[in-house]
């Protein structure tokens, strides 16, 4: 491995423990600092107002770094499997779909977590399904799937705004849902999304190698061996079960998913399985530092992550587009 | 041993057939070189020969395989490929191994440096596969083809969008790779000329075989002249026959 990649790997390891030290000290509290935060992941006891504090930010920070797994590995996947440099499950409508579902699961009060999860889950696969289609049908490019995908969202947002409209008095509570954010995660949820982040995550890893050959091309692809509509529909398949309950857990957070992807290709590679793995790292540290900076920048109250997301991955998107100006 | 084996393959879309009955052997170890004008059907054929799409009628065999079998063993590199131009050539060169392990091991590695290196190409594998020239695409492709070991490569104008030097490097290292490695070599193309690098040439008109056989026999100029629909002007260069389109000069 190169001197540069590894420089780069350490740096990413590195800053990760740091921000999520920083991300357990860093809060309204401002007493409980990173001192107290090392002390408690030492197993030290303390007052319990104090390890209380420690105990939220930690379930906080934890569901930020599943929250940045899950839409960096995801928008990798779709990268590969719709050979689109810019695709990004918020992007191409997925979360969009999943938070119609939700939002529709909510006015018709299905408000468990497992009903919550179905319906973002029915919602997402139902976008993603329109943006393929309209793109298979019109044999589109890497860029108008992509303008389909964000006019499906705009779309999908209006039909979700009539409805949370008239949800009215539980308004408040679903609108910082619909922000985006990881400030009201419990253990229960984490732990529910968890498990279907990392399973979606390991039959990710079973596939990375019909996955990465999808980079040769469908002909090529299928001359190996590789079924490549299979492939694709499988990848999209787990895509959208993880996206959808990460929406469940956190909301829409844009932009993570094609950040931390190209971090993790720049860094090891374009070999699909090498940037699977280091995009687990990369979204993590994107998420929990934009979780950080959406605690501090309005302090002491709070910005949605999704505000934080985007300031940063707006601009990015316009890079990696002139970037690959005439080619997609 | 027959390296290709193709009886009465057709194709058709809708009601449209276009490839029409075509049956031809090719012995194993053998270099085939199919002519014909634009939309024929060679690229049709060749997909077909390497099993991407099955045929509408008729059978293929490679090495008394099915190609859906004989996929381990087989190389396909189209003429307009869909490649990830970001990607490191390196990658591009592992993703054409695929060879059903889960990990890449050391030995594949050296089987790319190697062919890499036989191609001159070992110096871009950093280098992300669209910033390379055309040339210098196709060598890479033909590498990462090469260290999977086939027994068979099928090859969709290879010479297209090189200049001269490019498209004689590469035609002599196919006749290389054919006599060095035993591999049974099938290529689509537009010059005439490089027919004669082949064992044996096969002219397509309209989706059908006009003519198969050992390149003196097939490049003659009266079949020439049906296949292309244009006037011809015929030299014998070495041995190998040359034919260009004649022209009419004002003064």
């Amino acid at each position: 491995m190169k001197k540069r990649s590894i420089f780069f790997i350490t740096s990413i390891f590195v800053s990760l423990f740091i921000f999520f030290i920083a991300s357990l000290s860093i809060g309204a509290y401002s007493k409980v600092g990173f001192y107290e935060a090392i002390l408690y992941l030492s197993g030290h006891s303390m007052k319990k107002v104090y390890s209380d504090i420690i105990f939220y930010r930690l379930i906080r920070t934890m569901a930020a770094f599943v929250l940045g797994v899950g839409l960096s590995t995801s928008g990798l996947t779709l990268q590969y499997t719709l050979k689109n440099p810019l695709a990004d499950p918020f992007l191409l409508g997925i979360s969009s779909g999943a938070i119609l579902g939700v939002t529709l699961a909510d006015y018709f009060g299905f408000v468990s977590y497992y009903y919550l999860y179905l319906a973002a889950w029915i919602g997402s696969l139902l976008s993603i399904g329109i943006v393929l289609l309209i793109s298979a049908y019109f044999k589109s490019s890497a860029s108008s799937i992509l303008i389909a995908g964000i006019s499906l969202s705009y779309l999908l947002s209006g039909i979700t705004t009539i409805y949370m409209i008239k949800l009215g008095p539980k308004i408040p509570g679903v609108l910082f849902w619909l922000f985006g954010s990881v400030a009201y995660s419990t253990p229960g949820i984490l732990y529910k999304t968890s498990i279907i982040v990392f399973l979606s995550l390991f039959f990710l890893f079973l596939m990375w190698k019909p996955i990465n050959s999808l980079m040769l091309g469908e002909d090529m692809a299928t001359s190996l061996g590789v079924g490549v509509f299979r492939t694709r529909f499988l990848s999209i398949l787990i895509v959208s079960i993880s996206t959808s309950a990460l929406v469940a857990m956190a909301g829409p957070v844009g932009f993570i998913g094609l950040a931390a992807p190209w971090m993790a290709r720049l860094i090891v590679g374009s070999n699909y399985g090498k940037s699977l793995v280091m995009s687990i790292f990369t979204g993590g540290l994107l998420a929990i530092a934009s979780d950080i900076l959406a605690r501090v920048v309005l302090y002491p109250s709070e910005a949605p992550l999704t505000a934080i997301t985007s300031i940063f991955g707006a601009p990015f998107l316009i890079y990696l587009t002139l970037r690959f100006k005439g080619r997609i | 041993m027959k390296g290709v084996e193709a009886i009465g393959v057709s194709y058709s879309v809708g009601s449209r057939e276009i490839i029409h009955d075509i049956t031809f052997e090719l012995e194993e170890g053998k270099v085939l070189a199919i002519l014909g004008p634009n939309g024929v059907g060679k690229t049709t054929l060749l997909r077909i020969l390497s099993g991407i799409i099955p045929p509408s009628r008729g059978k293929v065999y490679l090495y008394g395989e099915n190609p859906a079998k004989f996929r381990r063993f087989l190389t396909y590199i189209p003429a307009n490929y869909n490649i990830d131009m970001y990607a490191r050539s390196l990658d591009i060169m592992l993703a054409e191994l695929y060879n059903g392990g889960f990990f890449y091991n050391r030995r594949d590695i050296e089987k790319i440096r190697m062919w890499a290196s036989y191609f001159g190409v070992e110096r871009y594998f950093d280098t992300p596969f669209g910033k390379l020239s055309s040339g210098e695409q196709k060598l890479v492709l033909l590498a990462g083809g090469l260290a999977r070991d086939p027994k068979i490569m099928i090859l969709d104008e290879p010479t297209a969008f090189l200049d001269i030097s490019n498209q004689a490097k590469i035609l002599s290292l196919i006749r290389e790779i054919a006599e060095k490695e035993g591999i049974t070599i099938v290529f689509a193309l537009h010059e005439i000329y490089y027919g004669n690098i082949a064992d044996y040439v096969m002219l397509m008109k309209d989706g059908k075989l006009i003519k198969f056989g050992n390149p003196n026999e097939v490049l003659n100029k009266d079949l020439l002249v049906g296949i292309y629909g244009i006037e011809l002007e015929g030299f014998e260069i070495n041995g190998s026959k040359v034919f260009l389109p004649k022209f009419s000069k004002s003064s």
